[in-house]
């Protein structure tokens, strides 16, 4: 047993702790729950606005009428948006860069005055690229802040296991990354959103171009999760008969020569390839090491930005052998141009993927939020459907379709070329 | 309107459902010193075998019962080459377990939808609800629950029992020269706590009513084990406020951070505060916040059960213990 002095000192300490700890808690949960309940009843007072019946298309006005009778309208003096990235884990780096489309928005709208003069608070929470968490920090967002509407969360599982909550709960939800087929068929007509186009779609689009492009022998490497495997199932379906192997990686092993050596073993002309950045620098350095550059690699967005460029070898071993697809603005769209000078301006760099859809996905909420001027998911549900027929953003135009997926979506074909000892990625062309 | 009252109890059931298996590696690592470095894996086991069990439309609660009995058949066909091991290997060997089971369920789409996860029913069938009270019962069926496992775990460690698991953890030897079979006493604490694992796991699913393979990661193993870390191995009261603290950490940092302007991230914050916390732990308080009691317990009422001679002479053994 210690002395008494050094067991008096940690008793101390502990006791320290142990109040600091109950101060910041009960402080924290008051604080939230005073600010909310103020919030609500200065709300309250708020007449209805006028103005938002004027000029809408009667065709569209029926739903949105219809949710408009379940709730009174109220704007309340602070327009809350949740809003959940993947700031750690394995997607941290990423999510960090979308987070940047999303702050741009609002900070654009708020400079102008905010909504009706009402300035637009954004909550940001990290889902630690963990669906539990996601679920977490969902009821962090939706029952302590109150927000009726969240931006996010970035991937497909986190998004799949948020969805029932936020539909039971009536919160308008919309991810600007999450592109797994599944969540079309799970969350149809609900309050899930994407921006982006479902990897139905991309899935197709790599697949018509192995087609055309007349591989014979086609090897799919795929991440072990549901953006790679919903990619590889889709293309699947379309080009089943050219398909000699099919291989799921675990992206944290950072190792992956038996799968290469397994790629070469099975003599492909071409590799559909599914890979985020950190596992895609490690697949490509070693795939030069093993001499696969011959093969023609045909990749998915994730592997598609700077960062991969972190690596030579890699960087070398795309310039050779890599062409791809990624979303994009349609051809000739002055509105990608708009947004990435003012991204430039802001933050002095090229936008990173997907922070223009993240950048859409608010643009499209504001717009609904003041398109009804009400302050409810039901209500911001309706407006959403009817700004997204007229909205033309970062990323084209935005239809939604009756599940809440993108109607549209252009993918773009790049490669990689190397000029003065410098990579980048080029235009080769659009699919469709 | 949000109501804050729901994240609170979301919270708290979170506390229980992490309580039972924090008691659970108590009895393992503070009682007998095994060092189980698995615990995400059999959580996992018994989350699925509930959810394939309820999906397959077994009634309830079989499919409950199922994942103990798995997980326990589990947690014995693991520990029947590693237990022989010294305690370091064993803790890696049995990550490896944890990693190989976790990956066999995310590869193998055919035994429960691979990486798309799987859904699993909830207990609580009971309709039309509010979301509060729909908490309320599921915290008592938890709570229920942890109660029962705090009750086995005070039972066998606070017993004849008990002391020979102690004597185990504190020199093996010992305990062989005294003629106990060690590797038995292991394998039924193995067995005993892997069965609370896959309750806890069984209710961890019908919570959640979705599970997938990525959330049983061995960074769960860990939380687990800071748990009982912080809160005192080898004695269970600890076990469950060390449950209530990591969980109360995560929330009220989240909640802080909305208040507060730091310097750093914020969302970096609640990691930052945890790490300094098990450190100063570590550094002036090793046996945990709530250290080993050397006060006899007695089963609640057990004078009265004695009088009504159950024949449970739980107070024999009173008045010994290894460390004072």
């Amino acid at each position: 047993m210690g002395s008494g002095k050094s067991r008096g000192m940690s008793n101390i300490i502990l006791a320290v702790l142990i109040v600091l700890i109950v101060i910041s808690g009960v402080g924290g949960y008051y604080a939230g729950y005073n600010s909310g309940y103020q919030a609500g009843s200065s709300g309250m007072s708020e007449v209805r606005q006028e103005g938002y019946k004027e000029g809408y298309d009667k065709g569209y006005a029926e739903g949105y009428q219809a949710a408009m009778k379940e709730v009174a309208p109220v704007l309340p003096n602070e327009i809350k948006i949740g809003c959940i990235m993947s700031l750690s884990g394995d997607l941290g780096p990423m999510g960090q860069e979308i987070l940047k489309g999303v702050k741009l928005a609002v900070e654009e709208v708020n400079a102008r005055g905010g909504i009706r003069g009402r300035p637009i608070k954004l909550i940001v929470e990290d889902d630690e690229t963990s669906d539990q968490k996601a679920v977490e920090v969902a009821k962090k967002l939706v029952e302590v802040d109150g927000v009726q509407v969240i931006i996010g969360p970035m991937t497909s599982g986190s998004l799949r296991a948020i969805g029932k909550y936020v539909n039971e709960k009536k919160v308008v939800t919309i991810s600007p990354t999450a592109t797994a087929p599944y969540i079309t068929t799970l969350f149809p007509d609900d309050y899930v959103f994407r921006t982006v186009g479902s990897d139905t779609l991309q899935g197709k689009a790599l697949a018509d171009i192995i087609a055309k492009r007349g591989y014979k022998r086609v090897v799919t490497l795929v991440l072990n999760n549901p953006y790679g495997v919903g990619i590889e199932e889709e293309a699947k379906k379309i080009i089943s008969d050219r398909i000699v192997l099919s291989i799921r990686y675990d992206p944290s092993k950072m190792d992956f020569r038996s799968e290469l050596e397994q790629v070469k073993a099975a003599n492909p002309d071409c590799v559909l390839f599914v890979g985020y950045y950190q596992s895609g620098k490690v697949m490509f350095r070693q795939a030069l090491e093993l001499g696969l550059q011959s093969i023609t690699w045909v990749c998915a967005e994730g592997v598609y930005g700077e960062p991969m460029f972190e690596d030579p070898m890699a960087a070398e071993f795309m310039s050779i052998a890599c062409i791809g697809t990624r979303p994009v603005a349609p051809i000739g769209s002055p509105s990608y141009e708009l947004f990435a000078k003012k991204f430039k301006e802001k933050y002095g760099e090229e936008p990173p993927m997907y922070a223009d859809t993240a950048y859409d996905a608010t643009m499209m909420v504001i717009m609904a939020i003041a398109y009804c001027g009400n302050y409810s998911g039901p209500a911001i549900r309706e407006a959403l459907k009817i700004v997204s027929q007229t909205y033309m953003g970062a990323t084209g135009y935005k239809i939604f379709d009756e599940n809440g997926d993108q109607y549209l979506q252009t993918y773009e074909i790049w490669g990689v070329v190397k000029e003065d000892g410098k990579y980048k990625f080029v235009n080769i062309g659009y699919w469709p | 309107m949000g109501d804050p009252l729901v994240y609170v109890l979301d919270g708290l059931a979170y506390t229980g459902l992490f309580g039972i298996v924090a008691i659970s590696l108590n009895l393992e690592y503070g009682f007998t010193n095994i060092a189980n470095f698995g615990k995400a894996a059999f959580f996992m086991v018994g989350a699925y075998a509930y959810a394939i069990a309820a999906g397959a439309g077994l009634p309830q609660p079989i499919p409950l019962l199922l994942s103990m009995i798995v997980t326990a058949m589990v947690g014995l066909i693991a520990c029947l080459p590693a237990l022989r091991l010294r305690e370091d290997y064993l803790a890696i060997s049995l990550i490896a377990l944890g990693e190989i089971i976790r990956l066999i369920i995310k590869n193998e789409e055919w035994i429960a939808g691979g990486v798309w996860g799987i859904s699993a029913p909830s207990l609580v069938t009971i309709t039309a609800l509010s979301h509060r009270t729909y908490l309320y019962l599921q915290l008592a069926l938890i709570y229920g629950l942890l109660l029962v496992c705090y009750l086995i775990s005070q039972l066998v460690a606070y017993s004849p029992y008990g002391r020979v698991l102690r004597t185990i953890r504190e020199d093996e030897v010992l305990a062989y020269t005294l003629g106990k079979n060690v590797f038995m006493y292991k394998a039924q604490i193995v067995a005993l706590s892997s069965a609370m694992t896959g309750l806890s796991g069984g209710l961890y699913a019908q919570y959640r009513n979705f599970i997938n393979p990525f959330t049983f990661d061995p960074l769960m193993t860990f939380t687990i084990w800071i748990m009982v870390i912080l809160g005192g191995p080898a004695n269970n009261t600890g076990a469950i406020l060390g449950s209530f603290m990591v969980e109360f950490f995560e929330r009220a940092t989240r909640m802080a951070k909305d208040y507060l302007s730091l310097p750093v991230d914020p969302n970096n914050l609640r990691v930052i505060l945890i790490g300094l916390l098990i450190i100063l732990m570590v550094a002036y308080r090793p046996q945990g916040i709530l250290k080993e009691s050397p006060v006899r317990w007695r089963f609640p009422l057990s004078g009265y059960l004695k009088h009504i001679k159950l024949g449970m002479n739980l107070r024999r053994g009173r008045g010994w213990h290894m460390r004072s």
